[in-house]
């Protein structure tokens, strides 16, 4: 027991106290940081808030600016001017004052068509804004309780709720039904990169015949115990820095934008997100050992590890038809194959409610999948791990009985 | 020339014969095709109503008709308008009611439309599955159903609420036609594009890399040292996996062809976003040039770093520049030829990759290609004098640790020595 509590200690130390390990612990939330400012550079040049002008042949528009919500920079508000003739608006438009004008002919009320004028086209928020702007003012001139129109302009509020009521999602948050989704990649990339590490650590140790040394005192099952647990835990430290980076930026992120503190997690989800990684992180980390020490070199082992890497992955390269469709058949077949389920499985119960059976069944598959690949890791390991020059078979870790 | 031709062969045969590589020849544009195919067979539009192919995947599936339930305690909903299809919503006196129904199967969801709708607004929808996400695409039809009551159930007064106006475009400064932006395949071909064309040069430049850094770490090279020029090794291996790159690179990007040619019409991909033929040509050229800069590059870190692991920390550096044009995709894809994409394609390090995607997004002036074509074998040519100086025996047999200020003095033509002091 001490032994394995010694590799533990090493594999752990020698991954977390080092430089790199503290490169790939920021580099997740400098990623997220460096993706806000981009997408908020993205908007700031992107949207032109210079005004747009219109001509009011019609006499439509009594109260010209009805809007009163503060823009921010992804929502600007633009600037409708009135002109009295066209010539004046044209003139601006060239001298670029304006980006655009409307003309509301005297025939609107019949045929409800009005002309817009630019140089180059303006963006979509100009439209929908004098759509709503002529809306505004057409609703005003019927005769309505004030009850109503303002019901109409400020449209319903609908509050998606699941059938027993315990989950719901206001229309106006939709954002959050992306909290699980980032979590659950937070943990895919955790899990990864420490599977990673292991089979480093084993190839390494291969390559570098460190392991004839090891192995005089250990056995091959405390060796590889130790190293499995040693990097899960590794990724442990590396989740729960992260989650904490993550607690942090919403919390002081709150003060700034308040609509941040909407983002939460239910303990359910939680739940089911360590039920179903804690599984996947032993079935990663085993299939890991196992490549590491059937290859002799760490390139080729890194090559292989793209079988076990891609299926993973596959889930997200389609994560609009699962978001859209979370029942349908091919979703469903990914959340029962067991490489492919850890991901389906944390996206499907976001997006829906799936039965409890289901996510028994999910869940079991994985969990003896996981405890497989154990074996099959412990196998690989025994027969592989002194054995160079020449790769080992998926056939003889089958065939063969291992010798004493 | 006859050792140039046997390191030329070695390196070839080696790599190509090697399984890994096969798996990746033919797997990475195999796994595509299959996700394709799986996607037109699971998730597709089978109502067949000609709006169907890829686009068809970010919509629900829809086979029968969607009824769902309303229990309206505002007393807002007086009629269902005509326009919507008959037996579509279902109104329900009770809340318990509506979930009976829900959970006979008779209903799908319902609404619950609450006392204070008028002031607040507020609507509970209720769906068997919870999907918020394809709750929102049912839930405008109720709203509209509740603005069309609100609006004392005109359907003239309706319909100018809801599209007040008809907006004519006149553009005063037409130009000539534009790609559909709007298709989301007007971004994600040339996307594709310049993800093949970074993963072809990288891949096939740290093949160089990783020939040299491994030969020098199992110490073949110091055997290889006794017979072989450094310099017509140099070449040997460049030519040799620059062939293993070209290989590469046809069969993806001409599998990738074919595949939008076939799938062009199932996928429903517009004709004016396929990807021009001209592409094929262009793209092997400008392959070529890319591979030889930074294979070049790579030869000269191999030269100098100890082993492998170093060697893999150095790339990190010097593969910054290609992807450069990786982050500002949507820069290039959106706007081909504004300023900063049309510098991108002079520079001859970030040239290649934004070329690529310039080409697949619209058409690029033929004398920014030249120029781009000139400037990169100029720079290809100085690299290849520096970096030959630094394939000599002096530098190939050193366990020295590497650093980037002792690459950049060497590759401007100092002594080991020298610049150790330095």
């Amino acid at each position: 027991m001490t032994k394995i509590w010694h590799i533990i200690k090493y594999e752990y130390r020698r991954h977390v106290f080092r430089k790199r390990f503290l490169f790939s612990l920021l580099s997740l939330p400098m990623a997220v940081i460096a993706m806000i400012l981009v997408a908020i550079l993205i908007g700031a040049f992107s949207v032109d808030t210079s005004p747009v002008g219109y001509i009011d042949y019609a006499d439509v528009i009594h109260e010209p600016i009805t809007i009163e919500e503060e823009g921010d920079i992804f929502n600007p508000i633009i600037p409708f001017t009135a002109y009295q003739d066209e010539d004046r608006a044209k003139n601006d438009l060239e001298a670029e004052e304006i980006q655009a004008y409307y003309v509301i002919p005297e025939t609107y009320s019949d045929s409800l068509e009005i002309e817009l004028f630019y140089l180059e086209e303006p963006g979509g928020d100009v439209q929908s804004q004098f759509t709503d702007l002529v809306r505004q003012n057409l609703l005003a001139s019927e005769d309505l309780d004030p009850e109503v129109i303002q019901r109409l302009e400020e449209g319903s509020l609908i509050t998606t709720t699941s059938l027993d009521g315990s989950r719901e999602m206001r229309e106006d948050q939709w954002y959050t039904i992306f909290t699980p989704f980032i979590a659950g990649i937070m943990f895919v990339v955790v899990v990864m990169t420490s599977g990673g590490y292991l089979l480093q650590a084993v190839v390494e140790e291969k390559e570098n015949r460190t392991m004839e040394i090891v192995i005089t005192s250990v056995t091959p099952t405390q060796l590889m115990t130790g190293k499995i647990i040693g990097n899960i835990g590794v990724g442990l430290t590396q989740l729960v820095i992260w989650l904490i980076f993550g607690w942090i930026g919403l919390r002081v992120g709150g003060h700034f934008w308040p609509f941040l503190q909407d983002f939460s997690i239910s303990t359910d989800y939680i739940l089911l997100l360590l039920a179903v990684m804690l599984p996947a992180f032993v079935m990663v980390s085993a299939f890991m050992a196992a490549i590491g020490s059937t290859m002799t070199e760490m390139r080729e082992a890194q090559q292989v590890s793209g079988l076990i890497s891609l299926p993973m992955m596959i889930p997200y390269y389609i994560s609009s038809t699962i978001m859209m469709n979370p029942n349908g058949a091919l979703v469903v077949i990914l959340s029962y194959f067991p490489l492919t389920s850890p991901i389906t499985i944390l996206m499907r119960s976001a997006f829906t409610v799936v039965p409890a059976w289901e996510l028994a069944i999910n869940i079991t598959i994985l969990i003896a999948f996981a405890v497989f690949a154990i074996w099959f890791a412990g196998r690989a390991f025994r027969m592989g791990m002194l054995r160079y020059g020449k790769k080992l078979s998926i056939k003889e870790i089958f065939g063969k009985r291992i010798e004493k | 020339m006859k050792k140039t031709w046997v390191v030329f062969k070695t390196e070839f045969i080696n790599t190509v014969t090697r399984r890994s590589f096969l798996l990746t020849l033919i797997l990475v544009p195999l796994v595509p095709a299959l996700i394709l195919g799986g996607i037109s067979l699971f998730g597709g539009d089978e109502t067949g109503d000609g709006a169907g192919g890829i686009g068809a995947i970010f919509r629900p599936q829809q086979t029968t008709q969607l009824v769902e339930g309303y229990v309206d305690q505002a007393g807002v909903i007086k009629e269902i308008p005509s326009w919507v299809e008959e037996g579509r919503f279902i109104a329900f006196e009770s809340v318990e009611a509506a979930q009976d129904a829900v959970v006979s199967g008779e209903i799908t969801g319902y609404y619950l439309i609450r006392p204070d709708y008028l002031e607040s607004g507020a609507i509970h929808y209720v769906r068997e599955d919870f999907n918020p996400m394809t709750a929102m695409e049912t839930t405008p039809l109720m709203n509209n159903v509740i603005s069309y009551n609100l609006l004392g159930g005109d359907p003239l007064r309706f319909q100018t609420y809801q599209n007040p106006v008809q907006v004519l475009n006149i553009d005063l400064e037409p130009e000539e036609v534009e790609r559909d932006q709007s298709n989301p395949l007007a971004f994600y071909i040339p996307y594709g594009v310049a993800m093949l064309f970074y993963v072809l040069i990288l891949s096939s430049a740290s093949l160089m890399l990783n020939s040299v850094a491994k030969e020098k770490e199992n110490r073949v090279m110091e055997i290889l040292m006794s017979s072989v020029k450094p310099n017509q090794l140099f070449t040997g291996k460049i030519l040799g996996l620059g062939m293993v790159g070209l290989l590469q690179m046809v069969v993806w990007l001409g599998s990738g062809l074919i595949m939008l040619r076939l799938g062009g019409t199932t996928l429903n991909i517009p004709p004016n976003l396929q990807l021009p033929p001209e592409i094929f040509i262009w793209g092997i050229i400008f392959f070529v040039l890319g591979y030889l800069l930074y294979a070049t590059i790579m030869a000269g870190i191999g030269a100098l770093v100890p082993n492998l692991n170093e060697a893999t920390q150095a790339t990190t550096i010097v593969v910054l520049p290609i992807i450069i044009p990786l982050l500002m995709i949507g820069v290039i894809i959106n706007e081909p030829n504004a300023t900063l994409p049309v510098v991108l394609s002079l520079i001859p390090f970030t040239a290649p990759n934004t070329i690529m995607t310039r080409l697949a997004a619209g058409s690029v002036p033929i004398w920014q290609l030249l120029v781009a074509i000139i400037l990169m074998i100029l720079t290809i040519f100085l690299l290849i004098r520096a970096v030959s100086g630094m394939f000599r025996a002096q530098n190939l047999l050193t366990g020295k640790k590497f650093s980037l200020g002792l690459y950049i003095k060497i590759l401007l033509g100092q002594d080991l020595e020298t610049a150790e002091e330095g």
